[in-house]
């Protein structure tokens, strides 16, 4: 979840009702917002379906609003500026919006929550710049109107933010920290945002131009949102004027060719109240279910059972009526909601193959096994290697060790052995668990499958220590394997049996092979074995459960 | 009386060396063997026996011996250098150059005549002192130790200190009965009939143990002790949660370890372009790529929810790539089994899944990339929140031993409302599930109209505080020592 710092002073400052130290933890995770560390620096942890809570002034909006200090829908008003900027639609970065937000005061913590929430919304909405990325500007310095435009990688020079000397769009992708970052987000042409001089504002989504710095003492902001995906672009756009707006900013629009932005155009949305009360379980008066709307920011017009809602401008998380229906339950408060029993009867049952695995278990550990659980992801190289089959690789793995998922269980087996060096002998254990194997007609090209895997390794451990074991397990299992030969290159020759279950294979066991031993500096023999036991399992009678 | 317990009690060679030692009264260990016909180690072992049982002692003899070494033999055979140097003095070569002359190791016989006090030097020149002159006429005590006899102590450190002779110990150790031995001594004569440790299956078919006398054993003798079989605290741990889940009317899923990116995220109306999709978060596999539709009219309806939200009355995301749904990686919630349960046009009301899944992360005492999940759900017409908070109550009691539970609200892309369920345990609070109503864009491109509650819980963690294990890995990475040592779970 997005971790936001904030301060506590201004989070309280921006709520006109005295809120004691314990009445805001307590509220805060009521309405997403979760309290990592409490103090004059708030660490809060925000849900990422909501991008309008990533700043004081955006949780003090919602703060506000719950406490029914304000009611219903928050109005804006937007002036028309009478800017224009004209796109010459970049090849890879073709939407910009706008807007202008006049008299702020950014003195006190007022500009760095803004810097703040600039970079969480190009992180989360914006996913890391691709999508959306926003630039901000002291307006004063900029001379209307705007062009945004593909440049030529060299055509222009500008010095960028925090640099002293003039780069050209190329040097600041293989010099520029930032630069380098983002580099791969402009593979060919660079957009730039220029104004009437000429000057480059911005070179989105790498750097603005340092002639238009905001600090402090700015008054009038330009706002600049490019990216690919446009409606996340208007609700970031939306997100900072409304949240500027909380500071005594004005909003003015900024016509990017035809059109005006911000909109601030509210959501509307159709709810049904019975719905709405049969998905929380409570019942409401439509006077009830109004002030709960309300006060989480909804202009509400009621006609008997439908409500349509206005939603204000700033919340990205309305996909579906049933997210008013959380707003509800918010409103209302989770805690307040008792649980019920429904009245839903079912007869339950263990998947047939984890009853199964247990009675192995019992089996297992009454012949004095120890059992063992070990990691899936495992390494394929040797000795280990020689015991598996092919590999399942992943495309991102985080080691050598544990770079394929494994296909036997042997190996896992194995591993426990070769750590253990230092503990006691004789060392009996098994392990029952899955492992992935190849099987082209399968959905996921894979078979996961559930094994049982059992090791003995002391001084004079040998074949027929294991095979008395396997035949304990036939006997009491119904003789359902015979034993037959095989070779395999993990086993030391002649001393490797097959399990067999009707024509096919299911299992083997031996002596493992003493050049493995010695690779993982074992000295002791080992014995194991390793079974598929999905085809063993009994099947299911008086029961309609599917696997 | 008491005395004839102990002589019930002891071995059989205990007997025997008992006996030879009231014939022989001190004997050694080789002396025993030889008069009972015992190794000597058996022997050595039943001694100690006795030895404990207070019926013996053994006695340590040291003899030295002396050796004379080359050094030693050569002066025996041709006098000692300083007997030498008084007879040339006597004889009148006395300064010292001339004696250098004819005395070999000069030094050694100047060095022992001086510290002897037979000469005194004045000016380079030799006297023979009182002694001195006396000694001409004697044998001293070195010279009779090379020549064979017994040195004195004196005389031996001597000859040691002048590497004359060489001094070696031996110990031999004999055994002698104590008072208490003498008298078991005399009432074994009696008692050395057939003595037997153990009872053997002829014995029984014959009848020959009725006559046989079978001799009592020391009930706390030291003895290896049997390693016993042990379930895995975890793998327990989960099969009691299981058996709770049963008890309570849910109904156990499985799914496979490698998932489609389609069941793993798209039917859970997880954006495709979602953080928690990509390679720093879920793990993708590189051979084999991509898997197969096998639903592909789930995969239309989700690809059309996706789009623009289909039916559902969602906006959706507004973009969606079938092929990215094909995509293979390692299950990273057990919420992808929940989707393929609904797929299958569930019968029952309340499924299960405790599964193992995989997520790109390090790994230290508290971090794993492999993890354990359950996932329930509970499908039903008229389904609300109050029921799903009634379940959780449950849950968090009866699974996690939660004193008390209290709820938040919470995001996760399949449910709305989405509520995070915090339980008080030990005096604390802590996270343990995630919840909520599947949202209509999940559950409707799967063909389920109905409501699904649905909750998770990471099992690792809430594992690890019920059987106070303090590092994650003892969970994966197995130390038999640890293993062997972890209480029983009950």
């Amino acid at each position: 979840m997005p971790v936001i710092t904030i301060s506590l002073n201004d989070l309280k400052s921006l709520v006109p009702h005295k809120l004691t130290d314990t009445q805001l933890q307590d509220l805060l995770p009521q309405i997403k917002v979760e309290v990592d560390s409490f103090g004059p620096e708030l660490v809060l942890e925000v849900t990422p379906d909501r991008p309008d809570l990533f700043s004081a002034e955006g949780i003090a909006r919602q703060l506000i609003l719950w406490l029914g200090l304000q009611k219903g829908l928050p109005r804006y008003t937007i002036k028309s500026s009478g800017i224009r900027i004209t796109t010459k639609h970049p090849t890879v970065r073709p939407f910009m919006i706008s807007a202008i937000i006049r008299g702020l005061d950014l003195t006190g913590p007022a500009l760095e929550s803004l810097l703040r929430l600039q970079a969480q919304l190009d992180a989360t909405l914006g996913r890391n710049r691709r999508t959306v990325s926003i630039g901000l500007h002291d307006f004063s310095k900029t001379k209307p109107p705007y062009i945004y435009q593909d440049v030529a990688p060299t055509a222009v020079s500008f010095v960028p933010l925090d640099s002293k000397k003039e780069m050209t769009p190329a040097a600041i992708l293989m010099e520029y920290p930032k630069g380098k970052e983002y580099a791969h987000l402009v593979p060919r042409n660079c957009p730039l945002l220029t104004d009437k001089n000429g000057s480059v504002l911005s070179f989105p989504p790498i750097i603005n131009g340092e002639l238009t710095r905001v600090k402090e003492t700015t008054k009038d902001l330009l706002i600049d949102i490019t990216g690919t995906d446009q409606l996340a672009m208007e609700q970031s756009l939306n997100i900072l004027v409304t949240a500027l707006a909380m500071r005594g900013g004005k909003i003015e629009s900024v016509a990017v060719d035809k059109k005006s932005f911000p909109t601030l155009e509210p959501q509307r949305l159709t709810i049904n109240k019975h719905t709405i009360m049969q998905q929380l379980g409570i019942d409401l008066k439509n006077s009830e279910l109004k002030e709960l709307l309300q006060r989480m920011g909804y202009a509400v017009t009621a006609v008997q059972e439908t409500f349509t809602v206005l939603a204000p401008p700033y919340r990205a998380d309305l996909w579906h009526p049933v997210d008013v229906t959380e707003d509800v339950a918010i409103a209302y408060g989770y805690n307040n909601l008792t649980p019920v029993h429904p009245n839903l009867f079912s007869v339950g049952h263990a998947h047939p193959l984890e009853t199964f695995c247990q009675r192995l278990r019992e089996l297992a550990v009454s012949m004095g096994f120890i059992e063992v659980n070990t990691f899936a992801l495992t390494g394929n190289e040797p000795p280990l290697n020689s015991l598996s089959g092919k590999a399942i690789d992943l495309e991102n793995p985080m080691s050598s060790e544990t770079s394929t998922v494994r296909t036997n269980l042997l190996g896992s087996l194995v591993q426990v052995f070769a750590v253990n060096k230092h503990n006691k002998y004789p060392q009996r254990i098994f392990e029952l668990g899955d492992v992935v194997q190849l099987n082209q007609q399968a959905e996921t090209k894979t078979d996961t499958k559930r094994y049982l895997a059992i090791g003995i390794a002391h001084q004079t451990a040998g074949f027929s220590e294991m095979l008395s074991v396997l035949n304990g397990l036939n006997t009491t299992l119904g003789n359902p394997w015979k034993i037959g030969t095989t070779t395999d290159p993990g086993f030391l020759p002649g001393r490797v049996g097959a399990i067999k279950l009707g024509g096919t294979v299911i299992g083997r066991f031996g002596e493992l092979h003493p050049a493995i031993l010695a690779d993982l500096g074992l000295e002791v023999p080992v014995v194991v074995c390793e079974l598929f036991v999905e085809p063993l399992v009994p099947q299911p009678r008086n029961q309609a459960g599917k696997s | 009386m008491k005395k004839d317990k102990t002589v019930e009690a002891l071995h059989p060679h205990e007997k025997k060396i008992i006996a030879a030692l009231h014939e022989l009264g001190k004997a050694t260990p080789e002396e025993i063997a030889t008069k009972t016909n015992l190794p000597e180690a058996s022997v050595h072992k039943a001694g100690m026996w006795s030895k404990i049982k207070g019926l013996l002692y053994h006695e340590e003899t040291v003899h030295k011996r002396v050796t004379i070494t080359e050094e030693g033999k050569q002066y025996g055979r041709a006098g000692l250098p300083e007997k030498k140097l008084l007879e040339l003095v006597q004889s009148g070569t006395t300064t010292i150059p001339d004696l250098r002359k004819q005395v070999k190791n000069m030094d050694i016989a100047l060095g022992w005549a001086k510290r002897k006090g037979w000469v005194t030097i004045k000016g380079g020149t030799l006297t023979l002192t009182k002694d001195g002159k006396h000694t001409l006429t004697t044998i001293t005590d070195v010279e009779h130790a090379l020549r064979g006899k017994e040195p004195d102590e004196q005389t031996l450190r001597e000859l040691t200190a002048r590497k004359l002779v060489t001094v070696q110990e031996k110990t031999t150790k004999h055994m002698q009965l104590t008072a208490a031995g003498k008298t078991v001594a005399t009432k074994l004569p009696a008692m050395m009939i057939e003595d037997v440790g153990q009872l053997t299956p002829n014995d029984l078919k014959s009848g020959a143990w009725k006559k046989k006398q079978y001799r009592p054993y020391a009930v706390d003798t030291p003895v290896p002790t049997v390693v016993a079989g042990k379930f895995h605290p975890y793998m327990t741990y989960l099969q009691r949660l299981r058996e709770k889940l049963v008890a309570q009317g849910f109904e156990e899923r499985r799914g496979p370890w490698v998932e489609t990116e389609f069941w793993n995220a798209d039917a859970l109306f997880m954006p495709q372009d979602h953080p928690a999709r990509s390679i720093h978060d879920v793990f993708h596999l590189k051979t084999p790529k991509q898997g197969a539709v096998t639903h592909p009219s789930a995969l239309k309806l989700v690809g059309k929810v996706h789009q623009n939200g289909w039916i559902t009355g969602s906006r959706g995301w507004g973009s969606f790539d079938p092929k990215r749904s094909l995509g293979l990686v390692l299950r990273s919630q057990t919420t992808a089994v929940s989707a393929r349960i609904l797929a299958e046009k569930p019968t029952n009301t309340k499924y299960f899944i405790i599964g193992r899944n995989f997520r790109v992360d390090k790994l230290d005492a508290t971090h794993s990339y492999e993890f354990y999940q359950c996932d329930c759900i509970v499908i039903g017409d008229h389904l609300n929140m109050r029921h799903l908070y009634a379940y959780l109550t449950l849950f968090a009691k009866e699974i996690a031993g939660a004193d008390k539970i209290r709820f938040r609200p919470s995001y996760f892309p399949f449910v709305e409302p989405g509520v995070e369920v915090d339980a008080f345990i030990n005096g604390k609070w802590i996270e343990v599930a995630g919840a909520g109503i599947f949202r209509p864009e999940m559950t409707k491109p799967l063909g389920e109209d109905r409501t699904v509650l649905a909750w998770a819980f990471g099992l690792d963690r809430l594992a690890m505080r019920s059987l106070d294990i303090k590092d994650i890995r003892h969970l994966y990475q197995p130390d038999l020592n640890w293993l062997r040592k972890a209480p029983l779970v009950v």
